[in-house]
C-alpha cells in the first residue's frame, strides 16, 4: 500500500542514499590518500544503472539461459555501481593521481545529493503521516 | 555497510597529515642542530605514506567489490636522509672538524614551509570530509523525525 502511494520512489531514494554513502567513502579515501605515492584516485558510477532500474520490477525479470542472451536490465535491488578510476590530468612524479580540488567538489556534490534524497524521503513520510492523521477529520 | 566507515578513513588522513606536520616541525626546529644522541648533526626526516585496505567487517567482505575502493592512509615509516649534511667553515665552533668545517643538517627552509602548508591544507580537506560525513549521518537520522 505504501509502495503504491509513492509508486516505488521510496526504494529508489533508499538505494540512492546507500550508493551515495559508499561513494562518499571512496571519495573520502581519495582525499586521505592525496599524498600517498602510487595511489590511484577512484570513483563509483551508478547513476545510469539506477536510472535504468527505475520502473523495472521483479516480475519483469527475464531468465538468461544462454550466455549469448542479451544482458537483462538490473533490478533496483541489484544496482551496485561500478568502481572506476577517476580521470586525472596531473599525475606527478610520485604516480599519485588524486586532484584534491576535484575530490572536494565531488564530495560536496555527493553530500548535497545525499541530503536532497534524505529531505525528499522525510517529506514523503511527512505526507504519509498527514494523510493518516488528517484523513479522519 | 558501516555508516561511519568514511569517518575512519578521514581520521587516518588526519593522523597521517599530523605526523607529517610533526616531522616538518622537527626539521625546522633542528635546522641548525649539530649534535644528536646518535652522534653527528641532525638528519632531515621525511614520512612515507602507504594506502592500506580498511579493516573490514565480515558483512562488508560479503557485501560488494566496492569495498576495494576504500583505502585508509597510514604512516609506513619515518626515514632519515643521512646524506643531507651541509659543511660550513667555522673553525671557532666547538663541533668543527680538523679542517675547521662544521657539519650542519641540510634543511631547505623554503621546501619545509611549502610542505607544511600542503600538509595543513590537506588536514583541512580531511576535516571537511569528516564534517560532510557527519552531516550525512545526521540527515539520515532525521528522516524518520516528523
Amino acid at each position: 500500500m505504501v509502495q503504491r502511494l509513492f509508486s516505488g520512489s521510496l526504494d529508489v531514494l533508499q538505494k540512492n542514499l546507500d550508493l551515495r554513502l559508499i561513494r562518499h567513502q571512496v571519495l573520502t579515501s581519495n582525499v586521505a590518500n592525496a599524498e600517498t605515492p602510487g595511489y590511484v584516485a577512484k570513483d563509483i558510477r551508478f547513476e545510469e544503472a539506477l536510472q535504468q532500474a527505475v520502473g523495472f520490477t521483479a516480475q519483469d525479470t527475464l531468465r538468461r539461459t544462454n550466455p549469448r542472451h542479451l544482458p537483462q536490465p538490473q533490478g533496483l535491488r541489484e544496482v551496485q555501481g561500478t568502481l572506476v578510476v577517476s580521470p586525472s590530468d596531473d599525475v606527478g612524479r610520485d604516480r599519485n593521481s588524486v586532484s584534491v580540488d576535484r575530490e572536494m567538489a565531488e564530495l560536496a556534490t555527493n553530500t548535497l545529493q545525499y541530503n536532497a534524497s534524505a529531505e525528499i524521503l522525510s517529506r514523503m513520510f511527512d505526507q504519509l503521516k498527514r494523510t493518516i492523521s488528517d484523513g479522519g477529520r | 555497510m558501516d555508516m561511519l566507515a568514511g569517518l575512519h578513513v578521514s581520521y587516518s588522513g588526519l593522523q597521517a597529515q599530523r605526523a607529517r606536520m610533526n616531522v616538518i616541525a622537527s626539521n625546522l626546529a633542528n635546522a641548525n642542530a649539530t649534535r644528536t644522541p646518535e652522534g653527528g648533526p641532525y638528519k632531515r626526516q621525511d614520512v612515507i605514506f602507504a594506502a592500506s585496505p580498511q579493516a573490514a567487517s565480515f558483512a562488508d567482505l560479503l557485501d560488494t567489490q566496492l569495498h576495494n575502493g576504500v583505502r585508509e592512509v597510514r604512516v609506513l615509516n619515518v626515514v632519515r636522509d643521512p646524506s643531507a649534511i651541509r659543511l660550513e667553515y667555522d673553525p671557532k665552533h666547538p663541533d668543527a672538524n680538523a679542517q675547521g668545517f662544521v657539519a650542519y643538517p641540510d634543511i631547505n627552509l623554503l621546501q619545509e614551509m611549502v610542505d607544511l602548508v600542503s600538509a595543513s591544507r590537506l588536514y583541512e580537506a580531511n576535516v571537511t570530509a569528516i564534517n560532510t560525513a557527519k552531516d550525512m549521518a545526521l540527515r539520515a537520522l532525521q528522516i524518520g523525525r516528523i
